[in-house]
Protein backbone atom coordinates (compact mmCIF):
# COMPACT_ATOMS: atom_id res chain seq x y z
CA UNK A 1 0.00 0.00 0.00
CA UNK A 2 1.22 3.21 -1.25
CA UNK A 3 1.12 6.06 1.19
CA UNK A 4 0.87 9.81 0.66
CA UNK A 5 1.33 12.74 3.48
CA UNK A 6 -0.98 15.36 4.02
CA UNK A 7 -0.73 18.15 5.89
CA UNK A 8 -3.88 20.39 7.37
CA UNK A 9 -4.46 23.33 8.59
CA UNK A 10 -6.56 24.13 11.71
CA UNK A 11 -6.55 26.56 14.81
CA UNK A 12 -4.24 25.24 17.61
CA UNK A 13 -7.74 25.42 19.85
CA UNK A 14 -9.48 23.00 18.09
CA UNK A 15 -6.46 20.11 17.66
CA UNK A 16 -5.86 20.60 21.24
CA UNK A 17 -9.01 19.80 21.67
CA UNK A 18 -9.09 16.45 19.14
CA UNK A 19 -6.47 15.38 21.23
CA UNK A 20 -8.53 15.61 24.13
CA UNK A 21 -10.86 13.86 22.87
CA UNK A 22 -9.26 10.77 20.91
CA UNK A 23 -8.81 8.39 23.43
CA UNK A 24 -12.89 8.78 24.51
CA UNK A 25 -13.24 7.42 21.21
CA UNK A 26 -10.40 4.26 21.46
CA UNK A 27 -7.99 6.33 19.10
CA UNK A 28 -4.71 6.75 19.78
CA UNK A 29 -3.10 8.62 16.90
CA UNK A 30 -4.58 11.57 15.13
CA UNK A 31 -3.16 9.40 12.06
CA UNK A 32 -5.23 6.48 13.20
CA UNK A 33 -8.54 8.71 13.44
CA UNK A 34 -8.07 10.35 10.13
CA UNK A 35 -7.79 7.17 8.24
CA UNK A 36 -11.04 6.01 9.90
CA UNK A 37 -12.80 9.23 9.47
CA UNK A 38 -11.93 9.41 5.77
CA UNK A 39 -12.81 5.31 5.17
CA UNK A 40 -16.20 6.09 6.90
CA UNK A 41 -16.86 9.36 4.56
CA UNK A 42 -16.07 7.22 1.16
CA UNK A 43 -18.07 4.79 2.57
CA UNK A 44 -20.94 7.16 3.60
CA UNK A 45 -20.39 8.86 0.08
CA UNK A 46 -20.95 5.57 -2.08
CA UNK A 47 -23.79 4.82 -0.73
CA UNK A 48 -25.40 8.44 -1.29
CA UNK A 49 -24.08 8.32 -5.05
CA UNK A 50 -25.91 4.70 -5.27
CA UNK A 51 -29.09 6.76 -3.81
CA UNK A 52 -29.09 9.39 -6.35
CA UNK A 53 -28.46 6.46 -8.93
CA UNK A 54 -31.54 5.05 -7.90
CA UNK A 55 -33.56 8.10 -7.89
CA UNK A 56 -33.19 7.83 -11.73
CA UNK A 57 -35.60 4.37 -11.20
CA UNK A 58 -38.33 6.02 -8.72
CA UNK A 59 -41.09 5.72 -11.05
CA UNK A 60 -43.88 4.81 -8.11
CA UNK A 61 -45.05 6.05 -4.47
CA UNK A 62 -46.97 2.19 -4.12
CA UNK A 63 -47.08 0.56 -0.43
CA UNK A 64 -45.71 -2.70 0.07
CA UNK A 65 -49.13 -4.68 -0.51
CA UNK A 66 -49.46 -3.11 -4.16
CA UNK A 67 -45.80 -4.20 -5.09
CA UNK A 68 -46.29 -7.87 -3.88
CA UNK A 69 -49.85 -7.96 -5.83
CA UNK A 70 -48.09 -6.68 -9.11
CA UNK A 71 -45.27 -9.77 -8.96
CA UNK A 72 -48.08 -12.01 -8.55
CA UNK A 73 -49.87 -9.91 -11.74
CA UNK A 74 -46.43 -10.86 -13.75
CA UNK A 75 -46.36 -14.15 -12.18
CA UNK A 76 -49.70 -14.91 -13.56
CA UNK A 77 -49.29 -12.94 -16.99
CA UNK A 78 -46.48 -15.39 -17.35
CA UNK A 79 -48.05 -18.77 -16.33
CA UNK A 80 -50.49 -17.64 -19.12
CA UNK A 81 -48.07 -17.60 -22.17
CA UNK B 1 -25.19 -12.56 9.36
CA UNK B 2 -27.50 -12.73 6.11
CA UNK B 3 -30.81 -11.70 4.94
CA UNK B 4 -32.40 -13.11 2.16
CA UNK B 5 -34.62 -10.68 0.19
CA UNK B 6 -37.77 -11.52 -1.99
CA UNK B 7 -38.16 -10.19 -5.59
CA UNK B 8 -40.84 -7.69 -4.13
CA UNK B 9 -38.57 -5.86 -1.65
CA UNK B 10 -35.81 -5.60 -4.00
CA UNK B 11 -38.57 -4.25 -6.45
CA UNK B 12 -39.64 -2.27 -3.91
CA UNK B 13 -36.24 -0.68 -3.58
CA UNK B 14 -36.01 0.26 -6.89
CA UNK B 15 -39.11 1.47 -8.15
CA UNK B 16 -39.34 3.61 -4.59
CA UNK B 17 -37.68 5.89 -2.68
CA UNK B 18 -38.63 4.81 0.73
CA UNK B 19 -37.10 3.04 3.48
CA UNK B 20 -36.68 -0.33 2.15
CA UNK B 21 -34.63 1.28 -0.46
CA UNK B 22 -32.65 3.33 2.60
CA UNK B 23 -32.36 0.09 4.34
CA UNK B 24 -30.48 -1.75 1.93
CA UNK B 25 -28.30 0.70 0.69
CA UNK B 26 -27.62 1.24 4.24
CA UNK B 27 -26.76 -1.51 5.03
CA UNK B 28 -24.22 -3.18 2.27
CA UNK B 29 -23.40 -6.53 1.95
CA UNK B 30 -26.22 -7.89 4.52
CA UNK B 31 -28.64 -9.10 1.57
CA UNK B 32 -28.63 -11.45 -0.61
CA UNK B 33 -31.31 -12.85 -3.29
CA UNK B 34 -31.39 -15.94 -5.52
CA UNK B 35 -30.42 -14.80 -9.31
CA UNK B 36 -33.65 -15.63 -10.11
CA UNK B 37 -35.36 -12.89 -8.86
CA UNK B 38 -32.93 -10.84 -10.86
CA UNK B 39 -34.00 -12.24 -13.70
CA UNK B 40 -37.42 -11.90 -13.04
CA UNK B 41 -36.63 -7.94 -12.61
CA UNK B 42 -35.16 -7.29 -15.94
CA UNK B 43 -37.67 -9.41 -17.14
CA UNK B 44 -39.98 -6.38 -16.14
CA UNK B 45 -37.74 -3.34 -17.46
CA UNK B 46 -40.42 -2.03 -19.47
CA UNK B 47 -41.35 -0.21 -15.93
CA UNK B 48 -38.04 2.27 -16.26
CA UNK B 49 -37.54 1.81 -19.70
CA UNK B 50 -40.72 3.48 -20.53
CA UNK B 51 -39.94 6.38 -18.02
CA UNK B 52 -36.92 7.35 -20.16
CA UNK B 53 -34.21 4.80 -18.36
CA UNK B 54 -32.61 3.07 -21.17
CA UNK B 55 -31.16 -0.85 -21.16
CA UNK B 56 -27.77 0.41 -20.62
CA UNK B 57 -28.08 2.57 -18.10
CA UNK B 58 -30.91 0.42 -16.09
CA UNK B 59 -28.06 -2.28 -15.92
CA UNK B 60 -25.35 -0.37 -15.18
CA UNK B 61 -27.30 0.85 -12.25
CA UNK B 62 -28.49 -2.75 -11.39
CA UNK B 63 -25.03 -4.07 -11.46
CA UNK B 64 -24.11 -1.59 -9.20
CA UNK B 65 -26.29 -2.92 -6.70
CA UNK B 66 -25.88 -6.26 -6.95
CA UNK B 67 -22.49 -5.73 -6.74
CA UNK B 68 -22.15 -4.10 -3.54
CA UNK B 69 -25.45 -4.19 -1.79
CA UNK B 70 -27.52 -6.98 -2.46
CA UNK B 71 -25.60 -10.22 -3.31
CA UNK B 72 -27.13 -12.24 -6.37
CA UNK B 73 -26.73 -15.97 -5.90
CA UNK B 74 -26.36 -18.58 -8.03
CA UNK B 75 -28.52 -21.93 -8.91
CA UNK B 76 -25.27 -23.46 -8.14
CA UNK B 77 -25.68 -22.42 -4.11
CA UNK B 78 -29.40 -23.27 -3.86
CA UNK B 79 -30.53 -26.14 -6.41
CA UNK B 80 -29.98 -28.94 -4.12
CA UNK B 81 -32.62 -27.56 -1.71
CA UNK B 82 -35.21 -27.04 -4.37
CA UNK B 83 -36.92 -30.14 -4.22
CA UNK B 84 -37.60 -29.48 -0.17
CA UNK B 85 -38.25 -25.79 -1.32
CA UNK B 86 -41.08 -26.53 -4.10
CA UNK B 87 -42.37 -28.81 -1.05
CA UNK B 88 -42.82 -25.51 0.92
CA UNK B 89 -43.99 -22.89 -1.90
CA UNK B 90 -47.51 -21.60 -2.34
CA UNK B 91 -45.80 -19.69 -5.25
CA UNK B 92 -43.24 -22.02 -7.41
CA UNK B 93 -41.51 -18.91 -8.30
CA UNK B 94 -40.60 -18.23 -4.56
CA UNK B 95 -38.98 -21.91 -4.46
CA UNK B 96 -35.20 -20.49 -5.20
CA UNK B 97 -35.98 -17.75 -2.04
CA UNK B 98 -36.84 -21.11 -0.16
CA UNK B 99 -34.43 -22.69 -1.84
CA UNK B 100 -31.44 -20.50 -0.67
CA UNK B 101 -32.61 -19.43 2.77
CA UNK B 102 -32.75 -23.53 3.54
CA UNK B 103 -28.81 -23.23 2.00
CA UNK B 104 -26.95 -20.45 3.58
CA UNK B 105 -26.96 -19.30 7.24
CA UNK B 106 -29.96 -16.54 7.36
CA UNK B 107 -31.95 -14.59 9.80
CA UNK B 108 -34.55 -14.72 7.77
CA UNK B 109 -36.72 -14.33 4.51
CA UNK B 110 -37.51 -10.87 3.97
CA UNK B 111 -40.91 -9.88 2.35
CA UNK B 112 -44.24 -8.51 1.94
CA UNK B 113 -45.97 -11.48 0.75
CA UNK B 114 -45.74 -13.87 4.31
CA UNK B 115 -48.57 -15.64 3.04
CA UNK B 116 -47.00 -17.16 0.12
CA UNK B 117 -43.65 -18.18 2.67
CA UNK B 118 -46.05 -19.05 6.23
CA UNK B 119 -44.46 -23.05 5.46
CA UNK B 120 -41.28 -22.00 5.69
CA UNK B 121 -41.27 -21.78 9.38
CA UNK B 122 -42.13 -25.19 9.82
CA UNK B 123 -38.80 -25.74 8.34
CA UNK B 124 -37.08 -22.96 10.68
CA UNK B 125 -36.93 -20.28 8.63
CA UNK B 126 -38.08 -16.65 10.22
CA UNK B 127 -40.14 -14.58 8.16
CA UNK B 128 -38.86 -11.25 8.10
CA UNK B 129 -41.16 -7.73 7.81
CA UNK B 130 -40.12 -4.24 6.79
CA UNK B 131 -40.76 -3.25 10.93
CA UNK B 132 -38.20 -6.35 12.00
CA UNK B 133 -35.74 -5.02 9.57
CA UNK B 134 -36.01 -1.83 10.64
CA UNK B 135 -35.14 -2.39 13.95
CA UNK B 136 -31.78 -4.59 13.39
CA UNK B 137 -30.79 -2.21 10.10
CA UNK B 138 -31.10 1.05 10.02
CA UNK B 139 -32.47 3.35 7.22
CA UNK B 140 -30.17 6.02 5.33
CA UNK B 141 -31.07 9.25 6.57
Amino acid sequence: MTETQVILRIEKGILEELDRYLPTYGFKTRNEWFRTKVREFIEESKKRRMLEKLDKLTVDDITEEEIAQMVRDWRKRKAKY
Amino acid sequence: MTVIVDTNVVIAALIKDGVVRRILVGNPGAWVMPDTCFEEIWRHRGRWNRHNVGDNELKTILDEFVEDYVFLLSSEVYNEKMSAAEKLSIDQDDAPVIALALSVENEGIWTFNTKHFKNVQSAGINLLTTEEIAKTYKPMK
